[in-house]
């Protein structure tokens, strides 16, 4: 007999992180069927209330409280008396400094994931002593977002984010960030997994990058104005190491693109793929539809060789795949990168598949309900409804995992398109957990694509792949055209996209 | 870069710090509802 059992533990802090991994020890508990630790915000206890673990006590919790929740064989209460130790009983480390003592010493970069209502309360005074910010965090107000960045050009400083998936700096990664090598290519974007993406494709093809500075995906915006798209670009254009920019947006307002460009003056290359926008040129600087095709024209531009090398081992891996279309169900995408989410769902839409996805943007329909897949469906995990409270998919790919696991064993979805995401920010086991999650999937297949390179500490996990019915791509538009051509159960799709927007 | 202030989750303030960065943690916390209504309160009233 399953028993369910909640305790609140009131007015405690615990990260994300902390609260993943309290949930996975109390997991491993003998007798324990599903646990979840959460902090009690609306949307948390509507998921545990799904999951049948919500009591009445749960219920109660605030946002700014920690609920345990266990649902076990057998007595519940010595797993959560359990569960209160491993959250209280946990001590902080003894060097972390208060807020007071941290505005008395000095710093080049602060990275603040904290969360998003409560940024401004950091920021703003680490700014006015003139630290550059990187802001993981979302659910910042707007207005807070756009007097940071206002405050912090006029200081000639910056503000990567708020909703900045990764950045990298002289070298350092933040956020999620891969260890990718050093060169000639300066990376501006609006999008986290879309750098990851360029950045990763670019050192499997021997080129490296300079700087990568992701601004936050509300910068292109047209009440954000590109405050910090505009900073960014002068610093790579002024920066030595720098040869050529490229410039990435998940979402964009074509005006504000213009207005940024327009007043600037470029003695280097730039290219730019601002996903959506159709035009082939936007201020005079070429749009390149997909991401792979950005690293295409990278290559072109650092290194002619590596641009030969990449061409030619695209050309064999666009054959492999062609032999391995098999006629599959429905296609659908479930993503912890929101940009790669989206690139998928501009391919699609070229292709002619009618889409539905909860990416937010005008050309794509929305879906009502994001638990609920309807004909060929894209999901972005990583989008705020799912993270608020709660890890970031990167972080724990559990419910998407799960996800996919349900939509291929009900029939839903026959051939499923994912992302997997390793690098800093990843936890170590990330692959490990991503394909002990996966193997229950009875029938269906995976197209999957990891970004990733093999600095990259989860690098060496990737063979455990292998155990998995999985068709890896060396680009999220691989995998997204070969989940298509499997649907449509026509090879030569494959080939067309990657000749009209991977070469085109 | 010389060193770097982490607020928030740990694995990005762990990420750095194996890079060979100086990472300095801040002990934070969100601050109690109560406080947050007071200084609504307080706001209005300055």
């Amino acid at each position: 007999m399953v028993k369910v059992g909640n305790i609140v533990l009131r007015g405690l802090y615990r990260d994300s992180v902390q609260l993943m991994e309290a949930t996975e020890a109390l997991r491993k508990l003998r007798g324990v069927v599903d646990a979840a630790v959460y902090m009690g915000t609306e949307s948390n206890k509507e998921m545990m209330r799904e999951r049948g673990l919500l009591t009445g006590e749960g219920l109660s919790a605030g946002p700014n409280d920690i609920i345990i929740a266990v649902a076990a064989e057998g007595d519940v209460e010595p797993i959560l008396t359990t569960g209160r130790q491993i959250l209280v009983g946990g001590k902080r480390p003894a060097d972390r400094v208060t807020f007071e003592q941290a505005l008395n010493m000095d710093f080049d970069f602060a990275s603040i994931s904290v969360s998003g209502r409560h940024v401004h309360r950091l920021a703003f005074p680490l700014l006015e002593k003139g630290v550059n910010l990187f802001i993981f965090s979302d659910h910042v107000p707007l207005d807070i977002e756009v007097e940071l960045k206002r405050r912090a050009s006029e200081k000639g400083l910056l503000v990567l984010g708020p909703e900045a998936g990764t950045a990298i700096v002289n070298g350092y990664g933040f956020g999620f960030a891969n260890l990718v090598r050093r060169g000639p290519v300066g990376i501006v974007g609006s999008t986290g997994s879309g750098i990851q993406e360029v950045t990763c494709l670019l050192d499997a093809h021997g080129v490296g990058i300079s700087h990568a500075l992701g601004v936050g995906g509300r910068d292109l915006r047209e009440d954000v104005g590109g405050l910090m798209t505009a900073e960014a670009l002068k610093r790579l254009e002024r920066d030595t190491e720098t040869k050529v920019i490229a410039l990435v947006a998940k979402q964009s307002d074509e005006k504000t693109v213009e207005k940024v460009l327009d007043i600037m003056r470029f003695t280097k290359p730039l290219y730019l793929t601002l996903l959506g926008m159709h035009r082939s040129k936007v201020a005079g600087f070429q749009n390149i539809p997909t991401l792979h095709g950005l690293v295409l024209t990278l290559c072109k531009e650092a290194n002619f060789e590596a641009y030969e090398e990449a061409v030619r081992s695209l050309e064999e891996e666009v054959a492999m795949m062609e032999n391995a279309v098999e006629k599959t169900g429905e296609p659908r995408g479930f993503y912890c990168g929101g940009t790669l989410a989206t690139e998928t769902a501009l391919i699609w839409k070229w292709l002619g598949i009618d889409v539905s996805s909860n990416i937010g943007v005008g050309w794509v329909r929305g879906i009502a309900d994001n638990t609920r897949s309807q004909g060929p469906t894209i999901v972005d995990y990583g989008s705020e409804e799912f993270t608020e409270g709660r890890p970031h998919p990167i972080i724990d790919p559990t419910h998407r995992n799960q996800r996919v696991v349900q939509e291929l064993n009900s029939g839903g979805a026959g051939i499923a398109v994912m992302d997997l995401i390793i690098g800093y920010g990843a936890p170590d086991n990330v692959v490990e957990k991503t394909v002990e999650q996966l193997s229950g999937v009875r029938s269906g297949r995976i197209t999957l694509h990891v970004i990733g390179t093999p600095k990259d500490p989860q690098w060496g996990s990737l063979e455990q792949l292998s155990k998995l019915p999985v068709i890896t791509a060396r680009s999220n538009a691989l995998a997204a055209a070969f989940a298509a051509a499997s649907w449509l159960g026509d090879a030569k799709i494959i080939r067309r996209v990657v000749s009209q927007m991977v070469l085109g | 870069m010389r060193r770097v202030l982490a607020a928030g989750v740990s694995i990005f303030a762990e990420s750095l710090r194996r890079q060979g960065l100086e990472v300095v943690e801040l002990d934070w916390s969100p601050p109690a509802e109560v406080e947050k209504d007071l200084e609504e309160i307080l706001d209005k009233l300055m």
